[in-house]
């Protein structure tokens, strides 16, 4: 009978820290503070704190309205166009902000356009364009755009916040 | 009862890895800083790496002026998953010594107990989410009631397993996950009838998708197990009976049916199964099984010929699976076994989290099917991709520093070209002494309104015609006698002047004071632009100074790095391949008992018919010992 019962084993090793998962978690630590610093010089050099504009976009709760694409137009130049991801719609239902796209512009009076494109109401298309006027003085200038849901008027509305 | 034990402990292999995908805070945070918020975005999409970055980039510039804190606990609690768990503990002991508000000291506890499970310490885990978290974050509910399900498993305390198991919830497939732990659990420590009683809650879940679907399976199977250990084969038959033929789990089906047949003495009734079984590849050690019990089957029922014909042929499916398992260590030690295994995945960018395990379908996928399932290979199949992508990252890096250089030496130019027309400049505005022109100017108009010099406020045709005045006066004075008449009217016309000017006083003083006061506004304005023009040619070339010894500098790091990447990274592979030869020792070492078995089989069979054909004259057979 010896021979019907042999086994099926499965070689299940124990998780423990050796010292490859050592070295690895050392290069990590390493990876990341070297990537840190490139970042930081390729912003400082791409984008000098004097000139920078940084946009962001959030949405809040989304009931009324799923973003698919946004185009932003700068003093009537297109900056940016971006689709949107399940997962992207979703990080920002659950309250992210995107930092969608970062600049260089000259100190004085401009014009930032949002194009924004998705799902209304009902799931119905919907196409809404928001503007804003905008002077830009020294130093990095930040600009939200906030997609948010109109209880009230059963409808999303488009809001800019300039601050620097 | 050995084989009951080894598949219970077979089938148990993957809801570890299942259970751990769940680990996860993605539920809404406030946010207040945009960094924090754009912090979240990376990770609520489960891009570890970039989220990892961002926190340190925005706690390097300052940019989380309200929300360090909670963005240093999302940094701990990644560290954590990411593989660094001696960051995340020295983050957790540096914030939890900081006076962090309630609420954010109870999620580094969690995040704490979660780390010190990871690193086997189960009882302080407990220990810290009993005596330290009072109030749950409603975002954090799920992860801290599995991870006190899991601890308290591991600790044996099962009763209390369950009420912890109560406070997550039903309905997701983590806690159908953690429930089938701890049935098998209970189980294995003894508490059979508890363990049943759970491992059927989940066997009579409907029918769900494809996860749901296998953990039924695993369900059955378990029970199955369980039924055969426990010494009710007909209950076992019940249960293995209306297993799937398909699917990862249908060859351990197979046999384990076939088994309770043979424990029901029903041996003709376990042909079908094993028959079954053997059609099916020899990379299955359940096949490998079936192949010898099958002709142990048939000499059970007397059918020693056809016992015979089966032995011959079990031991030439052995030798042959030995000889290609012979090749295939070559080409394991080779590499090529991994080359053909792993798949180089496609990133847009380094900062993309690396895709889901997907080894390549190759000839010897189903030979290392059980290595595949297991929660240590999958830790270093994703590690092994993580470093790819490390090393990628920096090779991206490298590609991109002779454009930072391009880029800093623009500005190096620019800065030649504009720091000296700047310096022109300001030596212009300090030769033209704006500032005393405008307070000598303030001065005179001082002095005019106390001396009553009416000729201050005048216009510049009045100004004119005064100074024509003055100087015919000054004529006049050289004959008095004869231009008398001509004095007197010069100074009627004068005082006329000198009254519609003073007519005027108040506000044309007023108006000058305006003037002047625009003036010294643009004056400020000016100074302002002055300075910055100052601090940008003075300062300028020392932040392009910094920049380019840091680059440079960078290089070096970089190149260095990526070497110390490159050694991990094949270590990382020999590591793997030394678990695909571990797999293939142990197949040899059961083949070789398997081959040897069906010898003495074979040896017993030839016997006995020797005994039969010849008399009592021959030896007698090994199978009656």
């Amino acid at each position: 009978m010896m021979r019907m019962w042999v086994l099926l084993l499965l070689v299940v090793t124990p998780v423990h820290a050796s010292d490859l998962d050592q070295d690895m978690a050392t290069f990590r630590k390493d990876v990341l503070e070297i990537n840190k610093r490139l970042l930081l010089m390729e912003e400082e050099l791409l984008s000098p704190a004097d000139t920078q504009l940084a946009i962001f976009v959030s949405l809040d709760v989304g009931n009324f309205f799923v973003p698919d694409s946004i185009t932003l137009t700068l003093d009537g130049e297109t900056i940016e166009s971006h689709l949107y991801t399940d997962k992207e719609v979703e990080a920002l239902k659950n309250g992210a902000v995107q930092k969608i796209h970062t600049t260089n512009i000259k100190n004085g009076v401009h014009q930032l356009t949002a194009f924004v494109t998705g799902k209304g109401p009902n799931g119905r298309d919907y196409r809404r364009g928001a503007t804003l006027d905008f002077e830009k003085a020294h130093g990095r200038h930040y600009i939200q755009l906030k997609m948010e849901d109109d209880a009230a008027a059963q409808q999303p509305v488009f809001n800019f916040k300039s601050w620097k | 009862m050995r084989i009951g034990a080894s598949i219970l402990a077979c089938v148990l292999c993957l809801p570890a890895v299942a259970a751990e995908r769940d680990w996860r805070l993605d539920r809404p945070h406030p946010v207040v800083d945009p960094a924090y918020g754009q912090i979240l975005y990376d990770y609520y999409q489960g891009q570890q790496f970039a989220a990892l970055s961002h926190i340190l980039l925005a706690l390097e510039t300052g940019a989380l002026p309200t929300q360090s804190e909670r963005a240093q606990v999302l940094l701990g609690a990644l560290y954590a998953s990411y593989g660094m768990p001696g960051e995340a503990e020295k983050l957790f002991d540096q914030l939890l010594a900081r006076a962090v508000d309630d609420e954010l000291a109870t999620r580094v506890w969690i995040h704490l107990g979660q780390l010190y499970y990871q690193q086997q310490r189960y009882t302080q885990a407990l220990s810290i989410l009993d005596t330290r978290v009072v109030d749950v974050p409603a975002d954090l509910r799920q992860p801290y009631h599995a991870l006190r399900t899991r601890i308290l498993m591991k600790l044996g305390r099962y009763d209390e397993t369950e009420g912890a198991l109560a406070d997550l919830g039903d309905g997701s497939v983590l806690g159908g996950y953690l429930r089938y732990n701890l049935a098998v659990s209970r189980i294995n420590a003894g508490q059979g009838d508890a363990g049943e009683a759970l491992l059927w809650q989940l066997a009579n879940l409907p029918p769900g998708d494809e996860e749901n679907n296998s953990l039924k399976d695993k369900a059955m199977l378990a029970l199955g197990v369980h039924y055969l250990r426990s010494g009710a084969p007909a209950r076992a038959n019940e249960v293995l009976g209306a297993a799937r033929l398909e699917g990862p789990y249908s060859e351990t089906a197979l046999l384990l049916h076939a088994r309770a047949w043979l424990a029901l003495q029903e041996p003709g009734k376990a042909l079908p199964s094993l028959q079954e079984l053997s059609k099916r590849s020899m990379q299955f050690e359940e096949a490998q099984e079936a192949s010898i019990a099958l002709p142990y089957l048939y000499e059970q029922l007397g059918d020693d010929a056809t016992a015979r014909h089966l032995y011959r042929q079990a031991i030439r499916n052995y030798t042959e699976h030995f000889r290609y398992l012979g090749e295939l260590e070559v080409r394991v030690r080779r590499g090529d076994w991994f080359l053909d295994l792993v798949q180089m995945p496609t990133w847009s960018t380094a900062m993309d989290p690396v895709p889901p395990f997907q080894p390549r379908r190759v000839d010897s996928f189903a030979t290392f099917r059980q290595l595949f399932a297991s929660h240590d290979f999958h830790t270093r199949w994703r590690d092994y991709h993580e470093q790819w992508r490390q090393v990628r990252l920096l090779e991206q890096w490298q590609q991109r520093l002779p454009a930072m250089h391009e880029l800093l030496a623009a500005h190096i130019r620019k800065h030649r070209d504009q720091v000296p027309r700047a310096e022109a400049l300001l030596a212009d505005v300090e030769t033209a002494n704006y500032p005393g022109t405008l307070r000598e100017l303030e001065g005179r108009l001082q002095r005019a309104v106390s001396d009553n010099d009416f000729r201050v406020l005048a216009t510049d045709e009045q100004r004119r015609l005064i100074a024509q005045l003055d100087q015919a006066a000054l004529a006049a004075e050289r004959w008095p006698d004869k231009l008398a008449e001509q004095k007197e009217k010069l100074d009627f016309y004068r005082r006329v002047m000198q009254w519609e000017v003073e007519s005027r006083r108040v506000p044309l003083v007023w108006q000058r004071e305006k003037v002047l006061a625009g003036l010294s506004g643009e004056l400020d304005d000016m100074e302002t632009l002055v300075e910055r023009i100052r601090h940008a040619s003075s300062g300028d070339m020392n932040r392009i100074t910094q920049l380019g010894y840091q680059l440079a500098e960078t290089h070096n790091d970089l190149v260095a790095l990526e070497n110390r990447g490159r050694g991990i990274l094949t270590r990382q592979q020999q590591a793997l391949e030394a678990k695909a030869l571990a797999v293939i020792d142990y197949t040899r070492t059961r083949l070789k008992a398997f081959t040897a078995e069906c010898w003495i089989a074979l040896g017993d069979l030839e016997n006995r018919a020797l005994r039969q054909r010849y008399g009592a004259d021959v030896p007698g057979d090994r199978s009656s010992e």
